[in-house]
């Protein structure tokens, strides 16, 4: 007996060994902390400049001045202003563009990754706690959701109702409830059994009382989590489809609009699709390290060292 | 199945245009109208019309595209094997370098290797697919004059989009295979041959690949709807002649029943594939079997 349960314990030390082997035990935790509080900097820094850079620019963001168009980065212009992205092929300066695009796509981001969070939560909510009926038909639904992928169904919706913000904040939140949904109903069907729901039955909570405070809360964990890995997603989607020509329309600036202008110049004026490209990636980049950190630090399970 | 199509018919016949009116022009008089709505039967009730769409798509017809005048079906038809090939490019190249990252990143967790791999695939998942294509169709079919910029031909036209429709998907499938080679190395069984002595040998490796299969095909059945999404972008970058360059034309061009066909096909495909992984979960694991 002693000898297979040794044999596994140093089994098991080797393993771990291998684990930590070539590093510092504590490095990688270090680096992934880092990584993910690098993205939420980042992310900061973006929201600021988003605010920011638009008031204080010199460049007025609508105004076409057709003598400095497709000028390269760093150029000056007679007033003696540097346009550090350079300009457009409408003689616009294109930092200042691509922070008042961030305002838009950021606002966009988070209003429907709300959006979507508060109907699957509440859905979810519903949904595992009662069962049944409700149960049924909204996993039908969630399920169907999967099956279209989204830029088509936000094709269809947009080709429906014409372009603008408010449709593509609506088809993210048609589309992106079920990822809360089904988390949230797991949890909630973790839990409904547990003995401190049952007390507080007892003890006179009515379903809602019970819900809002003893479930949510217990949820919302990996909701954080994967909140800022949609966050990630759907600006992307949100540039892609403005890209597509649906979305804001001209002349309001998006990433993705910047970049199909861009398109035409892509071998004479390269920081057209540059710079919102460049914006774009770190954005999105930063809220997928938050979430793959904030990841580490709720999942135990995921953690290595 | 049936839910997508009830939806995309509604969608399609919500539509506050009327699509007879787009066809024929600003001149049409009246009467024109009224007989091209009898004739394609949009006077009918609602419930009628969605009767008549599903039992002419069953035959395989979709109805007519108000533009090309078209037969609609005929339209998929031609485009669909474009974006077959691209998304199969795609998740080629995805899976051919997703995979063995992903399990050399379990074997070695917390290595330079491993942070290294979930740095990228992360970024990768950042990346949006028209930005790489755009940066990629700058850099090295302009400057550097390798590879062609659109069009569909040979090897070389596939190249550059799938190089830029694959990282994303090459980044859920590391971190997914990582994670579930992780969970299976440590199973219970796994521990006891390491503790009898063996080394991760062939024999066992295969084992655990094939337990660790499982959620990694799952998640990729799931993904199908977001490769098809992005091929859709993919193929207006670069021009490739597809069902997603078909969709996006015809929704500028309010081509209506374009539309609804290929947002019923696409869904026709994601159940397919996800029909096939459900019957690959029992060849895979002899412990799921259906009755």
């Amino acid at each position: 007996m002693n000898n297979i349960t040794s044999k596994i314990a140093k089994a098991d030390n080797k393993m771990n060994a291998r684990k930590a082997w070539g590093f510092r035990k504590f490095f990688p935790l270090f680096r992934r902390a880092a990584l993910s509080l690098f993205g939420a900097v980042v992310l900061l820094l973006i929201i600021m400049l988003a605010i920011l850079v638009p008031e204080i620019s010199h460049f007025d963001p609508f105004k076409q001045d057709l003598f400095a168009r497709l000028q390269a980065p760093g150029w000056v212009n007679n007033a003696g202003f540097t346009h550090i992205f350079g300009t457009d092929q409408l003689g616009r300066d294109i930092m200042t563009r691509v922070f008042l695009a961030a305002r838009l796509s950021l606002a966009i981001s988070f209003i429907s990754v709300g959006g979507a969070g508060m109907v699957g939560i509440i859905l979810g909510l519903v949904s595992g706690y009662f069962g049944g009926y409700f149960d049924d038909i909204i996993m039908r639904f969630a399920d169907f959701q999967l099956a279209l992928p989204l830029i088509l169904l936000a094709l269809a919706i947009v080709a429906l109702l014409g372009p603008n913000v408010t449709n593509v904040i609506l088809v993210f939140i048609v589309t992106g409830w079920p990822i809360f949904a089904r988390t949230v109903r797991a949890s909630t069907l973790a839990l409904r059994e547990q003995e401190f729901i049952e007390a507080a039955r007892c003890l006179g909570c009515n379903n809602a009382r019970i819900l809002m405070r003893h479930i949510l809360p217990n949820v919302a964990r990996p909701l954080i989590v994967i909140a800022s890995f949609e966050l990630g997603k759907v600006i992307i989607y949100e540039s892609s489809l403005g890209f597509l020509g649906m979305g804001a329309q001209p002349p309001t600036p998006t990433w993705g609009n910047m970049m199909a202008d861009g398109r035409s110049y892509l071998d004479t004026a390269w920081w057209l699709t540059f710079f919102p490209g460049i914006a774009l990636v770190l954005t999105a980049a930063a809220s997928n390290y938050i979430g793959d950190g904030l990841n580490e630090l709720f999942d135990p399970r995921s953690r290595r060292a | 199945m049936f839910l997508t199509s009830v939806v995309v018919f509604l969608l399609i016949h919500i539509t506050p245009g009327d699509p007879v009116r787009l066809m024929l022009g600003e001149h049409a008089s009246d009467e024109q109208v009224a007989a091209v709505r009898a004739q394609m039967g949009l006077d009918r009730s609602f419930p009628e019309q969605y009767l008549r769409f599903v039992f002419r798509a069953l035959q395989g017809d979709l109805g007519m595209s108000i533009r090309a005048v078209r037969p609609t079906s005929e339209l998929v038809m031609v485009a669909l094997p474009a974006t077959l090939e691209l998304t199969a490019a795609a998740l080629f190249l995805a899976v051919l370098v997703g995979i063995p990252v992903g399990i050399l990143a379990a074997l070695k967790p917390g290595s330079l290797f491993d942070n290294l791999a979930l740095f990228l695939a992360l970024l990768g998942q950042s990346i949006p697919s028209f930005w790489l294509g755009l940066t990629l169709i700058t850099v090295v079919a302009l400057r550097w004059q390798l590879l062609p910029t659109s069009g569909r031909g040979g090897l070389q036209h596939l190249i550059l989009p799938a190089c830029s429709l694959a990282p994303f998907l090459a980044g859920i499938i590391v971190r997914i295979t990582r994670t579930s080679f992780l969970d299976v190395l440590s199973q219970d069984y796994i521990r006891t041959a390491y503790a009898k002595g063996f080394p991760l040998s062939p024999v066992l490796f295969k084992h655990a690949l094939k337990n660790a299969m499982l959620p990694i095909i799952t998640i990729l059945g799931l993904q199908t709807g977001a490769l098809l999404g992005g091929a859709v972008i993919t193929e207006t970058v670069f021009g490739w002649p597809g069902v997603g360059q078909l969709a996006v034309n015809a929704v500028h061009n309010r081509d209506y029943p374009v539309v609804q066909a290929v947002v019923l096909v696409s869904a026709l495909i994601f159940v397919v594939i996800n029909l096939v992984v459900d019957i690959l979960y029992s060849v895979i694991d002899p412990r799921i079997r259906y009755q």
